[in-house]
């Protein structure tokens, strides 16, 4: 069995030498190292919504049981949805963002099962993860550090 | 009349009261039921006020009343009602929930054993 006291001592020794590495970094490693956590964030953030754009692409355009497509094959919902997730204003501000995807209107009498469908995609975690990466992306990079 | 015809009188009476009494608890729990659908969507912002709202739920109750003993048609004809025209995606989200939940499930299977027995 070890002894509890040296294994702690050499814990904060470890601990007092990472500290000792960051204190010691340049500014310009550090910038480096801002940066590439951001582009971290980022990439992370971008898979998220292109996930989501994929699952949102079609969205609402069914078809009827004749094989038809209901009632309004114009109206494409993932696009009504893709703009406002594109929407410059509404960048970094989720709840403004949820709020303006929750009150676009669906312009004729969509069917229930079909609800179903689009409830299907705002409960996804697709959804939920383009909001946290959103969130990671645009929270300040000092927290990282 | 003698004692044998008598009891079977008797016995005919009981069997009617008691089969009148669980119909009436039946229907009681029938209309449990559609009161609780009925309560669930009317409380939904989007749809409460409308006369389109209001067919539409009536529309939904029927429909759970009327498939009630058959959970896959129920599903089917539930599926194919058409919702109001220009809901919000925030108004679908609570009617779905409403329809999908565990609750309405139950709801309609207690309303069920009701016609059942």
């Amino acid at each position: 069995m070890g002894n509890p006291e040296a294994s702690s001592q050499a814990q904060e020794a470890a601990k007092l030498d990472a500290q000792k590495d960051q204190d010691e970094m340049t500014m310009e490693e550090r910038h480096a190292a801002i940066a590439s956590e951001r582009e971290a964030r980022y990439k992370a953030f971008d898979a998220a919504r292109d996930k989501l754009e994929n699952e949102l692409k079609g969205l609402l355009i069914f078809e009827d049981e004749e094989g038809e497509e209901e009632v309004r094959a114009d109206f494409k919902l993932g696009d009504q949805i893709l703009e406002v997730l594109n929407n410059e204003d509404l960048q970094g501000d989720e709840e403004g963002m949820r709020a303006a995807i929750n009150a676009i209107q669906i312009p004729f009498h969509l069917r229930l099962g079909n609800a179903a469908k689009v409830v299907k995609v705002f409960n996804s975690e697709t959804y939920s993860n383009y909001f946290a990466t959103q969130r990671a992306y645009n929270a300040p990079s000092q927290d990282f550090f | 009349m003698n004692n044998a015809a008598q009891d079977s009188e008797r016995a005919e009476e009981a069997v009617g009261k008691l089969l009148n009494q669980k119909e009436q608890e039946h229907e009681a729990e029938r209309s449990e039921a559609r009161r609780f659908i009925e309560e669930k969507l009317a409380g939904i912002e989007g749809l409460a006020g409308s006369s389109e709202g209001s067919d539409f739920i009536s529309e939904v109750v029927a429909i759970a009343s009327k498939h009630a003993g058959n959970p896959d048609k129920l599903e089917e004809a539930i599926n194919n009602i058409a919702m109001p025209k220009d809901l919000d995606i925030k108004t679908i989200q609570e009617v779905v929930s409403v329809v999908g939940s565990d609750e309405f499930v139950a709801m309609t299977a207690r309303s069920n054993q009701g016609i059942q027995n």
